[in-house]
């Protein structure tokens, strides 16, 4: 006999259904699946040289390495909360890539070293975590960005990039990706791999844990589950991605120097995150790709005209996504998916962010003045 | 059949002559649990047994509780000495002493604002006390509100607190996770233990009196419901001691007239449950022993009987006539 713990706690009902009547293999949802995965398949597969007309695939391969930062700023909405930290942990990720390229390692032991690598950076910022939360955490790792900048990486990477600017030495893609069309295809498997892994744990019962310690951390520790343990699982899966990212960055652009880890700037990725659907893996995805990608192809269309517009482009059009569907990308993506389907449409995922700009209670809650029920104490 | 066991022989039985009068493959064997030989059903057919299974849990579960009484020993569960805790000037808790016993139902009431509440949220973990001892089951109570639930724990909230975009059932489950996870067993029903998830969570709802939908989203339940099903989930993670905060506030008459019922039946059988309730009828009819807070002091313990006459609570709930 199967137990419950060996399937997903959505497949769970208890009472069985009537046997729905025998639809033929060939319905109208399936037909459109198959469709959509074909199309996206080939978009996906073709971008590269699809986009010649607009600029170089250099445009691309920085997008979906935002779609991996956006990625791990988005994971971080399933326990509720919002890092800016990610900056600081992708120059870390570049600096170990820096580290094990000179000691002469392949690139196949580099990215399992980097995620280990990121472990510790994580779990400090776990220790923040559980004591800390919203606004407060937000915060927080703001500041643990700025230390590592004005101290680690002013040092270590200088003006140049490389070794303190003295010893300048490029960080190069590995073999058979030197081209940005194959170092996309790199990418866009990995992007692909660590959106496969985030699906699958948020699914699992492990999301809906995390889903059950957003909604009420209370209820949920004194069930006798640990949400120091989930949230220290959570920070350590983002701050992961969070590093692959800054490694496949240094990969990109050979060197980067210190001045472009400024924490500011992920002020910027949690407001693509918030654009994508905060908690949304497609939505951060295609959030991050979008972001990232479109305003460079603007300054290769306008010949360096539009450089100083796109973070004026970039606000712009995610205000208008979240004014106009609070859920993100992530939501509209749900919604055209129904409306192709005929099935009824979805109600807009609420995310925590949401609701902290929605109710008072919530956002005091989220600010840590949550009162476990201590109104009448 | 005991209405205990819901895969008893005759049960197992039962439902393959079920199966094999519907045409179904049911072939002899043993079923391997120490009872001799039973019909087994072929294993390629076993998942045409899930609904035969089901429908033969719900009717075990709308029995309701088992209905053997068991020999219960009573011994002290809880101690709490010197308990107590201040915010900023304000002594929430002063000294609080207080101790509850195996199948008894201890009451904690009080006016508003007397504390109750912040003593629960004590001795759940959910805040740490300023001075005083909690010993649970012979040891002393320390740590995390999830390392106190794991040691038999339960507890529901003043307003409930369930997970709303889960399904009702995914509540529960969670709270069958950590009775499994922590080896604990059902002091009011040790069958359950050796049931699934699942069946022990529609078993347990079905007991507590939740007759609606268990794949809903728990968030859209009426209030009453929420109540019936918090408790249920608190019941599912196996507690020794269950601390129930106000659940008989939002319940209409024959809800709270069952509950009552619920709650003598699962003391009977040897849980320990703490309440909180500001409904004077339901407590003094129900509470073997009552401990009255005012102003984070105890003022008064003893029978219902006592309670009702002492002139303290009296004063404290109606005030002094000057």
């Amino acid at each position: 006999m199967s137990t419950v713990m060996e399937r997903a706690p959505s497949e769970l009902s208890p009472e069985r259904a009537p046997a729905a009547p025998k639809r033929s293999p060939l319905n109208r949802r399936t037909i459109l699946r198959t469709i959509g995965l074909t199309v996206l398949t080939a978009f996906v597969l073709t971008m590269p040289y699809d986009m010649n007309w607009a600029g170089s695939a250099f445009a691309l391969d920085y997008g979906v390495i935002i779609g991996m930062v956006v990625l791990s700023v988005s994971v971080l909405g399933w326990i509720g909360e919002f890092t800016l930290a990610v900056v600081a942990q992708m120059g870390f990720g570049l600096v170990v890539v820096n580290l094990l390229q000179n000691a002469g390692m392949p690139f196949l032991i580099i990215i399992p070293v980097v995620i280990l690598s990121s472990i510790p950076i994580s779990i400090l910022l776990g220790v923040f975590a559980l004591r800390l939360r919203g606004v407060y955490f937000a915060i927080a790792t703001l500041a643990f960005g700025y230390m590592a900048q004005k101290t680690f990486f002013q040092s270590y990477l200088g003006v140049q990039g490389g070794f303190g600017g003295t010893d300048s030495k490029a960080i190069s893609r590995p073999a058979g990706f030197q081209g940005s069309e194959s170092f996309y295809y790199l990418l866009m498997g990995s992007l692909l791999l660590m959106a496969l892994i985030c699906w699958a744990v948020n699914k699992s019962w492990i999301g809906t844990s995390l889903t059950a310690l957003r909604e009420s951390e209370a209820a949920f520790s004194v069930l006798g589950h640990s949400p120091g343990a989930y949230k220290m699982f959570t920070i350590c899966l983002s701050g992961a991605i969070a590093t692959v990212a800054g490694a496949y960055f240094g990969m990109l652009q050979g060197l980067v120097p210190s001045n472009y880890f400024q924490p500011a700037l992920a002020v910027l990725y949690f407001g693509f995150a918030v654009a994508g659907g905060m908690g949304s893996v497609g939505g951060a995805c295609v959030a991050g790709i979008a972001f990232g990608a479109i305003p460079k192809y603007f300054d290769s269309l306008s010949e360096g005209k539009l450089v100083g517009y796109d973070q004026f482009f970039i606000g712009v059009v995610a205000l208008a996504v979240v004014l106009w569907a609070p859920g993100g990308f992530a939501y509209i993506g749900r919604r055209i998916w129904h409306r192709l389907e005929g099935s009824p449409p979805a109600a807009p995922e609420v995310s925590t962010f949401e609701i902290d700009v929605r109710d008072p209670l919530a956002a005091a809650a989220a600010a840590g003045a949550e009162t476990p029920d201590g109104a009448e104490a | 059949m005991s209405g205990r066991e819901i895969f008893s022989p005759q049960a197992r039985q039962r439902a393959a002559r079920f199966m094999a009068e519907r045409g179904h493959a049911v072939r002899k064997g043993n079923g391997g649990n120490g009872h001799g030989r039973t019909l087994v059903l072929d294993p390629a057919k076993l998942a045409r047994f899930e609904p035969v299974r089901h429908r033969l849990a719900t009717q075990i579960a709308e029995g309701g509780l088992p209905t053997r009484r068991r020999r219960v020993e009573k011994r002290e569960i809880l101690n709490v000495a010197d308990l107590t805790i201040h915010f900023g000037g304000v002594h929430a808790l002063d000294g609080v002493n207080l101790s509850a016993r195996t199948a008894e139902i201890a009451g904690v009431i009080g006016p508003n604002g007397a504390g109750k509440t912040t003593f629960f949220n004590c001795l759940s973990g959910l805040l740490t006390p300023d001075r005083g001892q909690i010993s649970f089951d012979g040891h002393r109570l320390n740590g995390s509100p999830a390392t106190r639930g794991r040691h038999g724990l339960g507890r529901t909230f003043q307003t409930p607190r369930l997970f709303g975009t889960l399904s009702v059932l995914d509540n529960l489950i969670f709270g069958c996770r950590t009775a499994d996870s922590a080896r604990r067993e059902y002091v009011f029903d040790p069958g359950l233990r050796r049931i699934s998830h699942r069946e022990r969570s529609v078993r347990l709802a079905r007991m507590v009196g939740f007759r609606g939908d268990l794949a809903a989203p728990a968030g859209s339940l009426p209030f009453g419901d929420l109540r019936t099903v918090e408790l249920a989930r608190a019941l599912c993670g196996a507690p020794s001691l269950l601390m129930l905060d106000e659940p008989a506030s939002g319940l209409d008459v024959g809800q709270a007239e069952d509950f009552v019922g619920l709650l003598r039946s699962l003391s009977d059988l040897g849980l320990s449950i703490l309440l909180i309730e500001h409904d004077m009828s339901l407590v003094m009819g129900i509470c073997d022993h009552i401990t009255v807070l005012d102003f984070g002091q105890v003022i008064a313990e003893g029978t219902p009987a006592e309670i009702q006459r002492n002139e303290l609570v009296i004063e404290a709930y109606l005030g002094r006539a000057d």
